[in-house]
């Protein structure tokens, strides 16, 4: 009867893992974020800009967020690139904060990307007119490094 | 095998045998309800790609039939309502293809391709639309942009074979977070698309009036006046600029070639250990942008001290006949855009913003790339046609406000001599752009006064 009872628990420990796990994988499923705009003003752009900074580089210095707002408009004004701020950020395969879902990582409270998103928007461009970057520490692709790089800020370099 | 008999034989036992029985239907339920639900997210996006793809076919194919009827318009107006439908047409092929699961620089120089189709024929049928002739360059222009959308016709037609007899999957394009599975992909649907790209190895752009034409990355920059200056030097304008006794760590961050203007990058620790970065052109050592970021917690200072804080401060900085044009206001700091102003003609190319803290009146940043692009004394004795003849051009609604000369840029970066009136229609404010020099109307601004600022559309 004890062997049985030892059984029972392994069993029971075993099902309940494999249940978290199947709950977690479904809570992990990327759900829209619904933190709201401080300021009422806000238009649709700068809330999408906001939302892709905060996925890509929200533990970034203040510049680095800037430079990835200015990024997403340089695009939007080349002529390689999709030009609406939604298109060049929908763009398939363009930002990993996309593919993975991290754009919709809810926007801490006293983060930083709503005005880091606005001073891109208004055309402070700290990368001197980039249109990619990349982090050397996970990027994959070889070609990028083939980029002429204009500037390192925080983990990321940007390159023309 | 007798072990596993006792085992069992035990489990009957306690009636454990029932209870892993349900237990395992459990799983197996939930494994099929988890494997359903990838499908169906599998099939949602590969009828995405599908729709996207056809669409993408369906307007190159229009492209190329408009461009071939361009070719042979003789009419104004037939030119113009043909090269619209290019614009619209490319425009539209140029957004589906976007949403194709393809790295976007594998894509690139088709995506210029149907960009400079699209603003090109735009800026074709503008020329149609005031009677004037298109050039012997534009028609050869026309007629290879038509051989080149022949060409991606074709691959695009070859592709769709290629997706219909399963030769190529969406899946195998999109391989993402399947590392499992990456060795066994092949690389049949990468190649397929690749060949879209090699039709366009030869396109070089075109040169044209418009926002993608490939001279406005090149155009020379008129305000960016004098020598060359070291790293040495830059860091002593930086120390000028921002007040020595204000500093307590300045680092450098060396030059950058390859910027649009380079510039030498510098981060500074303020006395309140607060963090500026600041920008230094290479060429004549004028500051490219500053930028502070700081918690601004209230609104003490009006918008109209702002406005003057702004224009003393870009005074004592060496920009002086600033005016304030536009401005918006978010947490607490005021964003104002100031245009130079010369003999009461306002150069909106000339652009500076400054940032202003609204709850001690601190200046937290300036952007100058505006003003270093374009600023330069104008001839302004170019003006053509009187200001009572500009009025004619007007809405008989519009109630006028305001009338003056400005400089306005345009999209591809150049810039227009025009009388500026500023009137009403109903409630709504306008500003309306009447070309100084052959009074055509050039653009109309609708005025947006938000409780955050004043605003143009």
């Amino acid at each position: 009867m004890k062997r049985n009872i030892k059984k029972i628990s392994t069993v029971i420990v075993i099902i309940a893992i494999f249940t978290i796990s199947i709950i977690t994988i479904e809570k992990n499923t990327p759900k829209i974020a619904t933190t709201y705009a401080k300021t009422s003003n806000s238009t649709s752009d700068v809330q999408l800009m906001a939302r892709a900074i905060n996925g890509e580089a929200r533990g970034e210095p203040y510049e680095g967020q800037v430079a990835v707002g200015a990024v997403i408009l340089n695009r939007v004004k080349d002529s390689k690139f999709p030009n609406t701020i939604a298109g060049v950020i929908y763009q398939s395969g363009a930002f990993t904060a996309v593919s993975d879902g991290q754009i919709n990582h809810p926007i801490a409270e006293n983060s930083t990307v709503y005005k880091a998103a606005r001073d891109a928007i208004n055309g402070w461009d700290p990368t001197g007119g980039c249109i990619y970057y990349f982090n050397p520490a996970t990027a994959t692709s070889k070609w990028i490094w083939s980029r002429p790089l204009v500037k390192t800020i925080g983990k990321h370099r940007f390159c023309k | 095998m007798n072990k596993v008999q006792d085992w069992i034989h035990r489990l009957k036992k306690g009636h454990m045998l029932s209870v892993i029985g349900v237990f395992l239907i459990i799983i197996i339920a939930l494994g099929i309800i988890l494997y359903q639900k990838e499908v169906q997210a599998k099939q949602v996006s590969e009828n995405t790609y599908n729709m996207a793809f056809y669409e993408l076919v369906d307007y190159v194919e229009n492209v190329e039939t408009y461009l071939a009827k361009s070719l042979i318009s003789t009419t104004a107006e037939q030119g113009a309502e043909t090269l619209t439908n290019v614009w619209r047409e490319a425009n539209m092929a140029q957004t589906y293809l976007s949403r194709l699961p393809i790295e976007s620089q594998e894509l690139e120089n088709t995506q210029k391709f149907l960009n400079q189709v699209s603003d090109y024929s735009y800026s074709l049928s503008r020329k149609n639309i005031y009677n004037e002739d298109l050039s012997e360059e534009d028609l050869k222009n026309l007629k290879d942009l038509h051989n080149y959308s022949i060409d991606l016709e074709n691959t695009l037609n070859q592709l769709s074979e290629d997706l219909n007899s399963g030769r190529i999957k969406w899946g195998e394009l999109t391989k993402k977070g399947n590392t499992a599975f990456a060795q066994q992909v092949s690389t049949e649907s990468q190649e397929g698309f690749s060949s879209l790209e090699e039709n366009f190895h030869e396109y070089s752009g075109l040169i044209y009036d418009g926002a993608f034409s490939e001279h406005i990355t090149n155009q020379e920059k008129k305000g960016l006046t004098g020598e060359e200056i070291d790293e040495e030097k830059a860091q002593e304008k930086v120390q000028e600029f921002i007040g020595k006794d204000q500093i307590k760590e300045i680092s450098k961050l060396g030059l950058s070639e390859n910027a649009t203007i380079p510039a030498y990058g510098f981060t500074i620790q303020t006395n309140q250990d607060e963090t500026i970065n600041i920008s230094i052109s290479k060429t004549g050592g004028h500051i490219v942008y500053m930028n502070h970021d700081r918690e601004v917690n209230s609104e003490i200072i009006s918008q109209e001290e702002a406005n003057n804080k702004g224009k003393e401060y870009l005074t004592q900085k060496g920009f002086p006949n600033m005016k304030e044009t536009y401005y918006l206001k978010q947490e607490g700091i005021m964003t104002i855009n100031y245009a130079y102003n010369q003999d009461n003609v306002v150069m909106y190319p000339d652009l500076i913003k400054v940032k202003i803290a609204l709850d001690n009146g601190e200046i937290l940043g300036i952007e100058t790339t505006g003003y270093l692009n374009n600023h330069t004394q104008r001839d302004i004795t170019t003006v053509q046609i009187t200001k009572e003849e500009a009025k004619k051009t007007l809405n008989k609604e519009l109630n006028i406000q305001s009338e003056g000369l400005a400089y306005i840029p345009t999209e591809w970066k150049s810039e227009i001599l025009c009388y500026e009136f500023k009137g009403k229609v109903d409630d709504k404010e306008f500003l309306v752009y009447i070309n100084a020099e052959n009074g055509r109307e050039e653009d109309i601004l609708v005025i947006k006064d938000t409780p955050n600022g004043v605003l143009t559309m």
